[in-house]
């Protein structure tokens, strides 16, 4: 916490390397839940890249009111709903079908390197609505709370909870074989 | 094991690397929009200014920003048993909460004698959980409250007049918290060269034989209301500042213009604290 504060500091002040800590320390995690919960790792990439641009853009700007890892979570899930919402006006399914690459498949630019179980996760997520993987992958990947979560979906705690027991039992069944080895 | 632990450990197995070559040039693309922001600074001096202008100020930017230490009380030597960093007085301070201070406050008012005219004052502030604004102040002087603001709600009485005007806004509207977001100002400040002196000395209580670190530092850029000198003492034991004095001018010339006398720091400080209660007669306007 102290270590963000004083890095978010430096970096509103121009320090390169704050801005070089902070990508470093929070860039797997984030490109990491963004392919998990939109199953496409182009995408993926380009939401974080896109975001972490927009975050050192706006040093000046930046009025953090919470933590350093809040914030950017929170910018990289509302760049994911964006990118879907537009999807969705645009009348496509977008997430149905997607032939989700394996990393041997990976061009050797990609940013990107997904590992095998990595790949299985996001298709088994890819089978529960958007706001169940959301919850999902909240809890699982970044420990949020329940109320945490419920702040970011805008929903009621037990919503929030029942998407979380719904997503649970889905992925149970989904993962049996693979959650055993 | 439960199943929905054995999903965590899918997650936590589910691993994702980076592409050095490609990770370096996103990194590029990053950095190339830093540098395309040019208003280095520009939110600092922002807080500094909001902070200093208010009249909390007196008392927030004394949390931490100030000093002092009653000359004669303290017996000045140099040591070098233990160094002291501001970087472990920011992460002692971000422990607390809540901070009360006590001390000295003037409206510049001179006496006829050419002595600073000052009165005694206590505040107690408490920042929200991200310790990012204060959430709660309640400032008295000379045992009078003056100023209170719970939340959103502020408190804000005239002795003389006998009138309170209630405003639906914090009193406060600085983003500052004046606990470890101060300190790390001030160490801001000294880093990017604002602060034109910076000076550290040790000491030992007499009494007790506690040690203590004092930072001597001033400024003269107007933009940061200089030019201002400030005296903290530091306890070496807790890292955390815990008396201050501040003056305005570079040279920490004559009566110190704010002083606390002394710092105390707590986890939380109860709510009725920062409840007031209207005096009898008094004239209530609401804003």
């Amino acid at each position: 916490m102290v270590e963000d504060k004083l890095l978010i500091f430096r970096f509103k002040q121009g320090h390169s390397e704050a801005l070089r800590r902070i990508y470093d320390k929070y860039k797997v995690g984030l490109l990491k839940l963004a392919f998990v919960l939109i199953g496409d790792v182009n995408m993926a990439e380009d939401i974080v890249h896109d975001m972490f641009v927009k975050f050192a853009q706006s040093a000046d700007r930046i009025k953090l009111t919470g933590s350093l890892k809040s914030y950017l979570i929170t910018s990289v899930i509302n760049q994911i709903r964006n990118y879907l919402r537009d999807k969705n006006r645009h009348g496509e399914n977008h997430l149905e079908g997607i032939e989700l690459p394996s990393s041997s498949q990976r061009s050797p630019h990609q940013w990107a390197v997904l590992s095998e179980q990595l790949t299985l996760l996001s298709q088994a997520l890819q089978q529960l609505p958007y706001e169940q993987r959301e919850v999902v992958c909240f809890r699982m990947e970044m420990d949020m709370t329940f109320r945490q979560i419920a702040t970011l979906q805008r929903a009621s705690v037990n919503t929030v909870k029942g998407r979380y027991r719904y997503a649970m039992a889905r992925l149970r069944s989904l993962l049996n074989s693979e959650v055993e080895k | 094991m439960k199943s929905a632990d054995k999903i965590k450990r899918f997650f936590e197995k589910a691993e994702l690397n980076v592409n050095s070559n490609a990770d370096e040039q996103v990194f590029k693309d990053v950095l190339q929009a830093q540098q395309k922001t040019t208003k280095k600074l520009s939110a600092m001096p922002e807080i500094w200014r909001i902070t200093m202008k208010s009249p909390i100020v007196k008392l927030a930017v004394a949390a931490l920003l100030v000093i002092a230490c009653l000359t004669g009380i303290f017996m000045f030597k140099e040591t070098s048993s233990a160094a002291w960093a501001i970087e472990q007085s920011i992460e002692a301070a971000s422990q607390y909460k809540a901070i009360f201070i006590e001390g000295l406050d003037s409206e510049r008012t001179w006496r006829e004698d050419g002595s600073l005219e000052q009165r005694p004052y206590k505040s107690w502030a408490v920042a929200n959980d991200d310790q990012t604004i204060i959430e709660k102040y309640r400032h008295e002087v000379d045992g009078i409250p003056i100023i209170i603001t719970n939340g959103q709600k502020t408190w804000r009485y005239d002795p003389n007049t006998n009138t309170v005007q209630i405003e639906n806004r914090p009193y406060v509207a600085s983003e500052c918290w004046c606990g470890s977001q101060l300190l790390e100002q001030l160490k801001g400040f000294h880093d990017s060269g604002i602060i034109t002196h910076w000076e550290v000395t040790y000491g030992q209580e007499p009494n007790t034989d506690k040690e203590q670190a004092f930072l001597r530092i001033a400024w003269l850029e107007e933009r940061y209301n200089g030019p201002r000198s400030l005296w903290i003492e530091f306890d070496m034991e807790s890292k955390l500042p815990v008396s201050f004095k501040q003056w305005e001018n570079p040279k920490w010339g004559g009566p110190a213009t704010l002083v606390g006398e002394k710092i105390t720091y707590y986890e939380n400080l109860t709510d009725e604290l920062f409840e007031f209660e209207i005096p009898e007669g008094a004239s209530v306007i609401e804003h």
